[in-house]
């Protein structure tokens, strides 16, 4: 069951995401990246430590993160598993997403 | 301010289709495509009654959802639809189903225009065979952030081009890449390829192809044997998902693009090794993939028997020349030069893209003319594999309108026989060395890609160590691979603690790099023949996923020793326009005294053609700037030393040695050259190649 809370501070969003993020649950994630997209924040924060698995479909959900935001914003995925970190280097997104340990605002 | 989309007004179902909503499709858009609120799927079948566009979510055995594309939603030939409400895009696999003449539906068929393929997405792992439809069409997204990307566009005859495996370049334990035997792994090992001044790397098979196409354990080793090359395409748009360690994300398409951004970046342009002369799908006995059933007719050449012809020696033909297929051959190669910026193409077997549809080979091929003169195509260089497997040789007479370049066979049969020894070779070697202008007359220098090894046969390093083939791994019996190799083992079949023998072969794989890399035309260097790469005497590894065909990058001195001195010599090249005028070089002056290109022998001017003759020289010079650049070497394939008299250079310039094959470890960066202490007479060790350079005002 994936769940992602949306938690604002100040210019930062983070979305603290739990369950699995697949073909089922990608469609509800893209609807909460287009809320936050509106928000207009500086920064955005796709916390996932508390996910269990990401597929295909979520790992493109972060491209779609980033096309959802204006280039002014940071997006920073923070608490990846390796899969996904090294997925997101191979793949030339790295240029577009910064991938941290932790997340500080 | 931003513009909001608009939305079209014609996008909404008119029909209800298994419970999709639907409306007819776009014949024009082959393939499956994204459009405001839904696909487009549309696929060319003449002989089907009905086609059925079959839905499952990824790696599902049963398919969720069959929907008859309806008859009044055909045009021609093409089935279009536009289905709604499609959720889990990422998640969605497709394929068709096609009913004949005969009534009878078939298994599920991928789509030739599948832009990303499920099934094989993690190397080696074992197919689930009960699986009916195994090669199972993806969407792709194209929304790769390709940023400020610019092809290098590099002058042909400027192009040095390495050949190289995606997986077997990484994927030894030693490349110590983060992802061994992927596209992410290549792209970490650029900055060695820019270190030595590789400016082209050509990747060999990358269309998504089946690793377990004919796979079989060897029983005398028990090694697993796959379809490592990939010279078997399954599905022509898709990349190989397995080369991708993103692959199992389905993000292997932009894995790939990533790595071509990077060879940009490096102002390395990326060439593809394409097979359009054959498919997976093999002869009668073979699978149906795709386009079998679809229309095999169309697509593959048969006898009037109704037989496959085999011209490719691998159980079909495509069709290249018939109307439907050339439209797909041409728009797979634009796709590939639009959405992954590819700079240019090598076409395994392309003599087979000139035979026509029953075979006879074609004087003026449409295929090859169209691809000539595409202009979405036009800043892309196309090589052809100028034979076919059916007899068919067209080195040298390949249709080209100025446009093709060759591999050119004779390049490498010549050259090998030369070094080697042979003698009655200096006359054909000096043709071969200045761009066969017998071959490509009128035709610039980059019509000959020159190579003197290449996947197919010994690698670089076999040629001076083996004189026999020795294929017994790769379970035929030593019946595979060719057997007229023209390699010479300087004395030890093999592997040898003989340090004379060591040494010579050292010094012949030096003298076949700098010849090639100071011939004109394009050079072409087989990944890991400058590190000295041995398959232990197989010259057929396409089976082999193992250190046998795997590029070893652990450092010794030989390695160490070889990528210095390729690198120096690639450096030269670059430096040294003489060795790469973009025409043929003739006996003209560039400065009074001073020819393009003059011949010499052991005493200058006088060149030596007989038969029994093993010494080549010729000096080359070329305008850089308000200077003149003069280049000369000499090859001495004797047994013995020689001493040479140079030509004489004006103005007092000075001949200076960039590298000497016949003493130990030598060749000089660019600006550190010695001048020679003798300026009058050369002396030649045995079986050695010496390059010199000078410049004059």
């Amino acid at each position: 069951m994936f769940q992602a809370d949306l938690i604002t501070s100040g210019d930062t969003v983070t979305i603290q995401m739990s369950g699995d993020l697949d073909a089922l649950s990608a469609p509800s994630f893209h609807e909460i990246l287009q809320q936050v997209a509106t928000r207009s924040p500086k920064k955005l924060c796709l916390a996932m430590h508390g996910l269990s698995y990401i597929s295909s479909a979520g790992v493109r959900g972060l491209v779609f993160a980033r096309q959802k935001m204006g280039d002014d914003m940071e997006v920073v995925v923070e608490g990846a598993n390796e899969n996904v970190a090294e997925t997101i280097r191979m793949t030339g997104l790295q240029h577009a997403i910064t991938i941290r340990e932790s997340f500080s605002a | 301010m931003t513009s909001p989309m608009l939305d079209r007004i014609d996008s909404y179902p008119t029909h209800r289709v298994s419970g999709f909503p639907v409306r007819h499709g776009n014949p024009l858009l082959p393939g499956a495509t994204f459009l405001h609120g839904g696909v487009n799927f549309a696929v060319c079948s003449e002989n089907a009654t009905a086609v059925s566009l079959v839905l499952y979510h990824h790696g599902d055995s049963e398919p969720y959802a069959e929907l008859p594309i309806p008859d009044s939603f055909r045009t021609g030939h093409i089935w279009a639809i536009v289905v709604y409400e499609l959720d889990g895009l990422d998640d969605l696999e497709y394929g068709y189903r096609c009913e004949g003449p005969a009534g009878e539906p078939g298994g599920v068929l991928s789509d030739p225009y599948a832009k990303l393929v499920a099934g094989r997405e993690v190397w080696g792992r074992e197919p689930d065979w009960s699986e009916p439809y195994q090669h199972r069409s993806r969407l792709m997204f194209h929304d790769f952030d390709w940023g400020d990307d610019t092809a290098p566009r590099i002058p042909r005859e400027e192009l040095v081009i390495y050949e190289a495996h995606v997986r077997g370049f990484t994927r030894h334990p030693s490349s110590a890449v983060t992802a061994p035997g992927t596209y992410a792994g290549l792209r970490e090992k650029l900055p060695y390829l820019k270190s030595l001044g590789i400016n082209a790397i050509e990747l060999m098979p990358i269309f998504e192809f089946d690793e377990f196409e004919n796979s079989r354990v060897n029983a005398d080793t028990g090694e697993r044997l796959y379809n490592f090359w990939g010279y078997s395409t399954v599905s022509f748009y898709a990349p190989k998902s397995g080369y991708a360690a993103s692959g199992k994300y389905g993000m292997a398409g932009d894995e790939l693009k990533a790595l071509v951004r990077e060879c940009h970046s490096h102002g390395i342009e990326v060439i593809l090794d394409v097979v359009f002369n054959h498919t997976a799908e093999g002869n009668h006995e073979g699978p149906t993939i795709s386009f079998k059933g679809l229309d095999n007719d169309v697509w593959y050449m048969m006898t009037p028997e109704g037989y496959y012809y085999n011209f490719s020696g691998t159980g079909n033909t495509m069709n290249c020349n018939h109307p439907v297929v050339r439209k797909f051959v041409l728009d797979c190669l634009r796709y590939w030069a639009v959405e992954y910026r590819i700079d240019g193409f090598r076409f395994d077997l392309a003599a087979i893209l000139s035979r026509d549809v029953d075979g006879t080979p074609l004087p003026n091929p449409p295929i090859l003319q169209e691809l000539a003169f595409d202009p979405v195509l036009r800043g892309c260089v196309l090589i052809a594999e100028a034979w076919d497997a059916a007899g068919l040789y067209e080195v040298g007479s390949f249709p080209n309108y100025h446009r093709w370049s060759e591999w050119n066979g004779r390049y490498r049969d010549t050259i090998r026989r030369f070094v080697k020894g042979d003698t009655g070779m200096v006359g054909e070697m000096a043709t071969r060395y200045v761009g066969s202008p017998d071959l490509y007359a009128g035709r610039a220098t980059a019509a000959s890609i020159n190579f003197v090894t290449a996947h197919d046969g010994f690698t670089l390093y076999d040629l001076v160590s083996y004189n026999d083939k020795h294929n017994e791994a790769n379970g035929e019996d030593n019946r595979d691979g060719a057997n007229d190799n023209n390699s010479w083992n300087c004395g030890a079949e093999g592997e040898t603690d003989d340090k004379e023998i060591n040494d010579l072969r050292r010094r012949q794989v030096k003298n076949f790099l700098a010849l090639l890399l100071t011939s004109q035309g394009v050079p072409m260097i087989l990944a890991g023949d400058e590190r000295g790469r041995t398959q232990w005497g197989n010259n057929n590894a396409y089976c082999h996923d193992s250190d046998l065909s795997w590029v070893d990058w652990t450092p010794n001195p030989l390695t160490d020793e070889l990528v210095r001195f390729t690198g120096d010599l690639v450096r030269f090249r670059a430096a040294h326009p003489a060795v790469r005028t973009a025409e043929h070089p003739t006996g003209r002056e560039v400065r009074p005294g001073l020819a393009e290109i003059s011949w010499h022998g052991v005493t200058a001017y006088a060149p030596d053609w007989s038969d029994g003759s093993r010494l080549m020289a010729v000096m080359r010079c070329a305008p850089m700037g308000d200077a003149v650049d003069c280049v000369y070497v000499v090859a001495n394939t004797h047994w013995e030393e020689h001493d040479v008299e140079l030509p004489l250079l004006p103005d007092g310039a000075l001949w200076r040695l960039a590298a000497d094959t016949g003493a130990a470890d030598c060749s000089f960066p660019l600006g550190e050259e010695p001048a020679l202490d003798d300026q009058h007479v050369l002396r030649v060790g045995p079986r050695s190649t010496v390059v010199l350079c000078a410049q004059t005002v």
